[in-house]
């Protein structure tokens, strides 16, 4: 009993020293997460100075409460769980920008658009441009933790555990979120068409 | 499984998570395989398309470090800042009291000095026999009665 609390002291202890060295060396986490959090961001607000400007916010949120981190998931599911919550919180202080994007030409789907299969055939270009388009669209109508949740799964391609935990979420409520994202995405063609 | 995969089924296929069942039914359907196939690609050239977009020259990532690693300074330094700011308004307010009490004292002497100058005033005219305002009535009155005696004491004298 006693060698096994040694143990778990002793790995409790090699677990604590893994984050403050993490911790220690801020600049080399930054250098390799700041693609991630940028993408993810980018990918749930579609705005690039928003991106920028929360992923700087993430990084000073994670050095400033670093103490607060147990080590019970890794430091870059902990970063994406600081970058979702920014993400969400900028949705709700910027409930005005539905209408500066309802009133703009372009809410960046077109950069995204143009960047499909440019050396395809005119007509194989053409449908995936509309396969992108259709996907765009569905996933700009999911609500907030949908979105969060797909562009998780299938942007950064994480598991549904690290999204729970990235998202404070149950596995199960996850897998819920993308049955209805998928059905959103499957169903969103037709009922355009059917308009 | 005559009917085709619903929501949870559709979804198990795509996460990569299906049973047998479902597995069996996609390699005899083909709607569903279609559909899978459909929804698989789309996702594909999303992701794509958003890494594209989220793709930024290397001066860009080396800003967005520098603007981290600046503001992260700025956290440290910003207790510091805020108890010099606090000490130096605390001195900048005992200062302003300081200087702003120091006439009080005379203005006090001044105070009293008007005080007993009114003091002095309301007890002289509390002492008089008529109102000041009345004195210029009481000489005319004075001046009145010393004629009338004047001219009844030379008929008395007759």
């Amino acid at each position: 009993m006693e060698q096994l609390t040694a143990t778990a002291m002793e790995n409790t202890q090699q677990i604590t020293g893994c984050i403050v060295a993490e911790f220690e060396n801020f600049d080399s986490l930054v250098l390799a997460e700041q693609r991630l959090i940028y993408r993810v961001l980018l990918a749930m607000l579609r705005d690039p100075d928003a991106a920028d400007n929360l992923t700087q916010e993430c990084f000073l949120k994670a050095y400033e409460h670093r103490k607060r981190f147990r080590g019970e998931c890794s430091v870059r599911t902990w970063l994406v769980r600081i970058a979702v919550n920014l993400a969400r919180d900028h949705v709700k202080s910027r409930r005005w920008q539905f209408w500066r994007n309802f009133f703009s030409a372009s809410d960046g789907s077109e950069e995204l658009l143009e960047q499909v299969a440019p050396h395809a055939s005119p007509e194989r270009s053409l449908l995936a441009r509309e396969r992108l388009a259709h996907v765009l669209a569905a996933v700009e109508y999911l609500p907030e933790q949908q979105r969060a949740v797909f562009v998780l799964r299938f942007m950064e391609e994480m598991s549904i555990e690290e999204i729970a935990v990235a998202m404070s979420l149950r596995p199960a409520t996850v897998k819920t979120h993308l049955y209805r994202a998928l059905s959103a995405i499957k169903g969103h063609p037709n009922e355009r068409r059917n308009r | 499984m005559s009917t085709h995969l619903n929501e949870h089924q559709f979804g198990d296929l795509i996460l990569g998570t299906s049973n047998t069942a479902t597995a069996g039914h996609i390699e005899v359907c083909d709607v569903c395989r279609a559909e899978a196939e459909t929804v698989r690609l789309a996702i594909s050239r999303y992701r794509e398309s958003v890494r594209q977009s989220a793709e930024r020259d290397e001066i860009f990532w080396v800003r967005q470090r520098l603007a981290i690693k600046q503001r992260r300074a700025r956290l440290h330094c910003a207790p510091y800042i805020r108890w010099f700011a606090t000490a130096a308004m605390v001195l900048v307010v005992s200062t302003a009291f300081l200087v702003t009490r120091t006439p009080r004292p005379a203005q006090l002497a001044n105070t009293d000095e008007a005080d007993n100058v009114l003091l002095q005033g309301v007890q002289s005219d509390v002492e008089r026999d008529y109102p000041a305002a009345l004195a210029p009535a009481v000489l005319i009155d004075e001046e009145r009665n010393s004629v009338l005696s004047a001219s009844a004491e030379p008929s008395s004298n007759h």
